[in-house]
């Protein structure tokens, strides 16, 4: 299994999300870290097939995004960063339609999946009433709907507690096996919880990628720092910093 | 190198993947001819009912199943009872157990014996398995030769659970009784 | 690998384990019956066998129960209110005719029926749902199937609610020919949710409500100026539309070019799903 992204390209007008990124990426888990506006949804959005690159090629399992367009689409797992979804629908709802358009016969999965999330005792209520945390995991559920290959995942983490984020990193952790999973955040925390690769974005441009334990240990967060925000800018700042030298 | 599922080989078959389509065939074909052989005895019969099959699998419009393996199984054996339905075989196969046959004899189709190692004990279970009443034999080779699960073969089958359990236990008491049996009567000879 | 009875007898009861006995020697013959692996001349002569068989592709490839399921599911998309509003326009169209009489009708149905037909075609894509329409083109079901589910239950929906109201002209009584009448509706339903389709596809929701229904409205008042302007010949507005419908030959022709025009613009409209499923494609500048 392999997604491979040769010299990809995105713009909005004038402004340049990503500027010729290459990757090679094989089954596991790859967190995708930078700063906002870093390009890291854009990047995202593209793998999805929901944005149309301005130059480059994709490849997953050999197949070329271009030709094979339906193919990989059925393949894929997506949690946008933003949920709109429509307020009268319940969770069980949206799963069970989701999953007749996946054509997949998987009702028991969405089960497990609604307990697995913490979502058992409001599966039945409208959205409009979910917490925030609850619309992330519920964007979380059918993301993993089918079982996909190919799973990406935009700050799956983001409004998530601390139990709700143990709660996805246990499901991560159980279907990451075979898998290519790509989740974002701008939280440096969150690779050590799953993560086997890296990719670092800065500005369109991939920075770094690599192991998690190429990392240098100084650059780590201290996860008891209470100042979060300054926490991650010094964090992107010295691994920066650190790369450009 | 990665084992894609075989969910995920067939979705790729269906929009036209020649590659797919000759991995799927090199995963299943061989299962699917050993499995249809010990059934029928018949290796002619097994291929045409391979190939049938992979044309089911190929033109069939609907919504997959979640698992593949217990289906395809499913789809030959499909074509197995049909066969056996409308053959003449059936009543001499199914509705007289081995019990009632005074004078068992060792039976082996033909073009079996002529292609496969004639070592006595093949020939047993070649035997024993044609005299197994047709539910029970197949509960034995799918569990025994292809090492589905009880609650896969149930789905194969598209019988109970229990009814797998039953058909398991019945078969294996039927089996040991004939090979006792035979075994007695070539003792008597020697 | 050779297998052992405890295996074998894995899921049978401790009692059934124990009346089977030792089941050694039978496994033994089992496991004797191997067969060899089959030849490769073999497989190819199968796979050349089956490959006629491969499909095309695997657009539309459904039976009649997956479409049904498709298109059931797509219930979700609509909430309670949008078909009470829908009926209770239609609710407000009878009203109308049973106070300015039977005559009037035939005019509900043709205004109404167009016009909801486009709000419900308009309301699927309303901008609540635009993350969900992403989460579903991710999915194995091609946009065109989706678009032909949810355009046969928002047309399905539209021509219940018609042939309700034929039915109860017909059996008023009213004097029109309802063949007449069908064409005279289905015309202006299926151009205006063709347009309303295609508008919404191309440039968004708002200007795919405001000119299909901007031109239906345009229209109608047009017709109805005309209707009165008759009235001042002494004759009954209602009754001259009626009239219209039923015997005029240019109505007809109208009817039928719209009828074509309709079908021409969903036809764009499912090119377009297809279409922007297709040209992705990425240009390399190496």
């Amino acid at each position: 299994m392999e997604l491979k992204i040769q010299n990809l390209t995105k713009s909005f007008g004038s402004q340049i999300a990503l500027s010729h990124i290459s990757l090679e990426l094989t089954a596991g888990c790859v967190a995708v870290l930078g700063p906002n506006g870093s390009g890291k949804t854009t990047l995202l959005r593209c793998l999805a097939t929901l944005e149309i690159p301005n130059s480059g090629q994709l490849w997953f399992d050999g197949y070329p995004y271009a030709t094979h367009l339906q193919l990989l689409r059925s393949q894929m797992g997506y949690l946008p960063q933003e949920l709109n979804l429509p307020d009268h629908l319940t969770i069980r709802r949206l799963l069970n339609y989701l999953a007749i358009l996946k054509k997949s016969s998987h009702s028991e999965q969405i089960e497990d999946l609604i307990y697995a999330l913490g979502l058992g005792k409001v599966a039945n209520n409208p959205l409009s009433s979910l917490s925030n945390g609850q619309m992330r995991l519920l964007g979380i559920a059918q993301a993993f709907l089918g079982k996909p290959t190919l799973l990406l995942l935009d700050e799956p983490t983001r409004g998530l507690d601390i139990e709700e984020k143990q709660r996805f990193f246990s499901l991560l952790r159980q279907h990451v096996a075979s898998r290519l999973v790509l989740y974002s955040t701008h939280d440096p925390q969150d690779i050590n919880q799953k993560a086997d690769r890296v990719i670092i974005l800065y500005r369109g441009q991939v920075v770094f990628f690599g192991e998690v334990g190429d990392l240098n240990p100084s650059d780590r967060i201290d996860p008891k720092s209470h100042n979060n925000h300054n926490s991650c800018n010094q964090f992107f700042t010295s691994v920066i910093k650190g790369l450009e030298y | 190198m990665d084992y894609e599922p075989d969910e995920i080989i067939y979705q790729r078959v269906l929009t036209g993947d020649r590659q797919q389509l000759a991995l799927l065939v090199d995963r299943y074909y061989p299962l699917l001819l050993a499995f249809l052989i010990r059934i029928t005895g018949q290796i002619q019969l097994s291929e045409d009912m391979v190939q049938e099959t992979f044309v089911r699998l190929l033109k069939y419009k609907g919504i997959a199943p979640a698992a593949f393996r217990p289906w395809v199984y499913r789809i030959a054996l499909n074509l197995v009872r049909d066969y056996f339905r409308s053959a003449l075989l059936w009543r001499e196969i199914q509705l007289e157990p081995i019990k009632e046959q005074q004078e068992a004899k060792w039976r082996v189709e033909d073009d079996v014996e002529n292609s496969i190692n004639q070592e006595s004990l093949t020939r047993k279970a070649v035997f024993l398995l044609q005299h197994l009443p047709l539910p029970q034999r197949e509960v034995i080779i799918l569990r025994f030769y292809h090492d589905l699960s009880l609650e896969e073969i149930a789905d194969v089958t598209g019988v109970p659970l229990g009814t797998v359990k039953s058909r398991l236990y019945r078969g294996l008491q039927l089996a040991r009784k004939i090979l006792e049996r035979e075994e007695v009567k070539l003792d008597e000879k020697g | 690998m050779k297998k052992d009875d405890f295996w074998l007898l894995d899921g049978l009861s401790e009692e059934q384990r124990d009346e089977l006995g030792d089941l050694n020697g039978l496994i033994n013959v089992l496991e004797s019956y191997t067969l060899p692996e089959p030849q490769r001349e073999n497989r190819d002569r199968l796979l050349d066998s089956i490959i006629p068989y491969l499909p095309k592709s695997n657009i539309y490839r459904q039976d009649l129960k997956s479409w049904l399921r498709l298109i059931r599911s797509q219930w979700v998309m609509f909430e309670t209110s949008f078909w009470v509003a829908g009926l209770l326009v239609l609710l407000l169209g009878f009203f109308m005719s049973f106070l300015e009489g039977r005559e009037m009708l035939p005019l509900v149905l043709l205004v109404l029926s167009p016009l909801l037909s486009a709000s419900g075609v308009v309301y699927v894509f309303r901008p609540e749902t635009r993350t969900l329409n992403e989460l579903e083109i991710l999915t194995a079901t091609h946009p065109v199937e989706l678009l032909i589910a949810r355009l046969t239950m928002v047309l399905g929906f539209n021509v219940l609610i018609a042939f309700a109201l034929m039915l109860a002209i017909h059996l008023e009584g009213t004097q029109i020919m309802l063949g007449r009448l069908v064409l005279a509706w289905l015309g202006p339903l299926l151009t205006l949710c063709g347009l309303a389709l295609y508008i919404t596809l191309r440039w968004g929701v708002l200007v795919g409500v405001v000119l299909p229904l901007g031109l239906w409205g345009g229209l109608v008042m047009l017709g109805w100026r005309e209707a009165l302007l008759r009235s001042m010949e002494g004759m009954n507005p209602v009754s001259w539309l009626t009239l219209m419908i039923g015997s005029s030959n240019t109505v007809l022709i109208a009817s039928v070019v719209t009828c074509l025009l309709g079908l021409g613009l969903l036809l764009l409209a499912w090119k377009t799903v297809a279409g922007e499923s297709y040209t992705w494609n990425l240009k390399s500048r190496i």
